[in-house]
This record gives C-alpha cells, structure tokens and sequence, in this order.
C-alpha cells in the first residue's frame, strides 16, 4: 500500500472579517491523499473563506496552511501556481471562462500545464461524452443552462485529473437525474484516489466513499 | 490548443472583440507618430541645409612680416598635424599680387616689384564634418601659438548661427519626441487596460487554475506590441505616399534610410510591448 501524504494540512488557523470579526479560531484540517471531505456550515460561517485560505487568495491571521506540502499564503508565488495546477475546482468562486468555448474551458488547464494537443483531443472526445456536453461544445458559458454550466466545471476538473477536487455546492441547481450523474462522478473520483473538499450549506445525504463529514461550528471544524 | 496556439487565439480575440477601439487607437497613435515622422524629415532636410551652409568654410591665417620666406614651411607642418585640416595652399606676395590683378582686371602694383606690400597667407580648408566653432577657436589658438601668424580670418558666425540652429532643433526634436512618446505610450497602455476591464472575469478564473502571470500577460503585450509597429509603419507609409504627391518645388526632403526606418518602427513596437505590460499589470495581479 502507498503512503499515504498529507494533500492538505490546516493548523490552529485564525482568521478575522475586514470588519474584524473572528471566521475561524483554531481551526484544524488534514486531508492525506485519497482522503475526502465534506464540509457543511450556514451562509456565512466560512466555507468560502476556507476555500480561499487552500488557494492562497486569502491571508490569515496566524496558523500554518500547508497545500501538497508547500506553505500558502497570498505571496507564495510559483508554489501556489503549483498548487493551483493541482487543485481542481467546481462552483463558488471556479466559474468559466466567458470569452472560451465550451470545448476549450475543458481544456484549460491541459493548456496551462502545456500538455501536447494529441493528449488533448483524446481526453477532450471521453470527457464531453462523459458529462453529455457533445452538443454544446462549441457553445459560449453565456448561452449555457445552469446545470451545462456545472457539468461544464465538472468536465474541467475531470479532464486535468488533478489530485485535489474542490466543490463548491455540488448539487446547486442541479436536477435529481443530473445530480445523480455528479454523485457517481464524485463515487469513481473517490474510489479512482483523488481527494475531494465537499463544502454545502446542508450536511450532505448520501455518503461517499474514504469521505470524512465535518461541520463548520463555532469557527471550528467538528 | 497549444500554449503558443491559446495566446495567438486569445490576440486575436482581444482585436476582434472591440475593432473599432484598436482602429482608434492605432489612428491615433498614428497621427502622433506622423507628426514625430515630419519633424525628423524636417530635422534631417535642416541638418542638409545647414551642412551646406557651413561646407567649404575656409580660414585664411596672415603670415607675420617680419618672418622670412625660408620659415614658411614650419607653418604648414603645423597645419598638417590638424586632423579638421583637409587641405591648404600658401598664397605667396607673388600669387597674392597675381590674384588681385586677376580680380581687379589689371596689376596694381606696376613699380612695387622690389616690394610687393601683399601679406603671404595661408587658405585653409575644413573637413566638412569636422567644422565646429570650438575647432576653428583651437585652429586659431594653434597657429596664433607659432608666432608666425599676425592675423586670421574667418566667417565665425556662419558656423556659429548654424550651430544654434542645429541646437534649437535638436532640442525641439528631444521635447516633442519625449511628450509623443509618452503620448503614445498612455495612449497604448490605455487601450490595452481597456481590453483587460472586458476580461477581468476570465483572467480571474484563469489565476485559480493556475496560469501563471506571463501565460496571461503575453496576449496583451503582443497586443501593444503589434498596436505600436503597425502604427508606426503606418506613419512611416502615409509618409512615403504623400512624399512624391506634394508639389514641394526645390524643396529636397531627406527620408532617414530605411534601416532607421525599420529601427524605429521597432522602437515603437517595444514601446507598445511597455504598453502591454503596464496596461495588463493590474488585471493579472
């Protein structure tokens, strides 16, 4: 069995509003790779917040926020380019590319990492026929539903395969059928090793696989 | 989609979703860049002008009386050692007397053959790229120095007015080249920031995916780049077309050669490439 490496590593975070309210007190989170989880909190409790911490877009207080095991914050320069490459992200602050294609949102973060076209074009072809975006793919974001605009990020995150999935609300806006789709995505991304940060207003109903459930209470994670 | 294929796409998405705000930028650079184009005709056509006002200047150095005809010589080795000195002839009291008869029409001085009054002299020719009011000064300051030369002649403020000149335009070219780069620069730096302000969301979404800041910049710095040359050879071809089709009489312009032609256009080009960089420098921060 491989050791397993810490993909994410939070220790007695503290962080405040600009308003110089408290976010998080202490706040504890480790995620070794395969590991998942869940994190559920009302509006406002900081889920979005968290998610900014893990992208380096947000300064804390004091504590350590370790991502793959390279320190973050807002300066850390090539580490979080680094670390972005290897985070995929879904909904809340991930959204698409509005002056892209369908096709080439997909592509994006091939793109970036410089993988060659052939490589492209064959992940490309299983992805959009995975997520049934075929039809779409020449589309614009702006002519896009809802729920294509999703699956899109989904398509997205999928493609580059990277280690850390962040979601964001996996199921806004998403009809049961497509949702159920999403959820066996989420299965076969869990089981296939790849770490996920689930984070939803509602604690989450139907349970994956190697996932931890955590809520967001009294700036802590229980 | 390559990485070179994304930035070439994403430049030519940038010209295609606002043509009509990079034709308005690239006239308007243009018009400046003409004006500058005209100012450095104008600066070169004077610099002609003025160097044929100033060519063949000669300086004619009167050899003192009391030294004797044998001691001449010294006085040209002197002259030979000055670099500006291109040539000089040694007018003799005999080629004096000769020369006066030949512009008077008739000798003068029948019955002075024992002594003929006539200074001997030295005419002094320049090189044309080495006249200098400061040279001539030093010429002077050289022969006054051998005591053999009582008086020397030459048309100073010529060289002098010509020299102002030259300084005047000079400076002139300096101040306005300065404030039309400059105007060129914001003018490009604007567009470009324009282009960023439709793009914010993308550029944002491109970050969290981990594109790094010179990923995302170069479409924008080819942007300026591309906005400054073309810009520039437009000016440098309105020139050229209006050149031969403006009834200028005896008026000779003089074009820079095309190397510095193809040089500025360059320049231009980089300066647009600046205008890239600082007018995208916010967006991807």
């Amino acid at each position: 069995m491989n050791e397993q490496t810490a993909i994410i590593d939070i220790n007695n975070l503290y962080l405040k509003s600009d308003q110089g309210e408290d976010i998080f007190c202490g706040l504890n989170l480790s995620l070794l790779s395969g590991q998942s989880a869940c994190i559920s909190g009302p509006a406002g409790s900081g889920k979005s917040s968290l998610v900014e911490i893990i992208l380096g877009l947000r300064r804390v207080e004091s504590g350590s926020v370790e991502v793959f095991g390279r320190n973050i914050s807002p300066r850390a320069g090539t580490s979080l380019l680094w670390v972005r490459r290897k985070t995929g992200g879904v909904g809340g602050l991930f959204g698409l590319v509005p002056s892209l294609t369908v096709e080439q949102n997909i592509l994006l973060p091939l793109v970036i990492d410089g993988v060659p076209h052939d490589l492209q074009k064959d992940k490309l072809e299983s992805v959009l026929n995975a997520f049934t975006l075929t039809r779409v793919s020449m589309q614009y974001p702006s002519s896009l539903t809802r729920v294509e605009n999703t699956l899109v990020q989904f398509a997205r995150a999928s493609i580059a395969d990277q280690p850390l999935l962040i979601i964001d609300e996996p199921s806004a806006g998403l009809d049961p059928q497509t949702y159920d789709r999403v959820f066996e995505y989420l299965v076969n991304a869990s089981v296939g090793g790849r770490s996920m940060l689930i984070f939803s207003t509602e604690p989450q109903t139907r349970q994956l696989p190697f996932t931890a459930y955590k809520k967001i209470d009294s700036r802590r994670l229980i | 989609m390559t990485r070179p294929g994304y930035i070439l796409a994403e430049l030519g998405r940038n010209f295609a979703r606002s043509p009509l705000a990079a034709i308005g930028s690239i006239l308007a650079v243009t018009l400046l860049l003409l004006l500058f184009d005209l100012f450095w005709i104008g600066a070169l056509s004077s610099k002609q002008f003025l160097g044929k006002m100033v060519s063949g200047v000669t300086m004619e150095g009167f050899v003192s009386e009391e030294v004797p005809d044998s001691a001449v010589g010294t006085i040209g080795d002197v002259l030979a050692d000055i670099p500006a000195v291109a040539e000089f002839i040694y007018i003799s009291r005999d080629s004096a007397r000769a020369e006066l008869a030949r512009l008077v029409g008739t000798d003068l001085l029948v019955g002075y053959d024992q002594v003929n009054p006539l200074p001997r002299s030295f005419v002094i020719t320049l090189r044309d790229s080495l006249v200098t009011s400061e040279r001539l000064r030093e010429i002077d300051s050289i022969l006054t120095a051998t005591g053999k030369i009582s008086d020397i002649y030459y048309n100073a403020d010529r060289i002098v007015r010509s020299e102002q000149t030259r300084a005047i335009i000079r400076r002139a070219g300096l101040v306005l080249g300065g404030l039309i780069f400059l105007s060129a620069l914001l003018n490009l730096t604007n567009s470009i920031r324009l282009s960023t302000r439709t793009r914010t969301v993308g550029l944002r979404q491109m970050r969290l995916l981990g594109a790094g800041k010179i990923f995302l910049s170069l479409p924008f710095l080819l942007e300026g780049f591309l906005l400054g040359g073309v810009s520039a050879a437009l000016g440098w071809g309105a020139v050229f077309y209006w050149k031969d089709r403006l009834p200028l009489g005896d008026l000779a312009l003089i074009v820079p050669p095309l190397q510095h032609i193809i040089l500025a256009c360059l320049a231009v080009a980089c300066l647009g490439l600046i205008s890239g960089y600082l007018g995208v420098r916010k967006a991807i921060r």
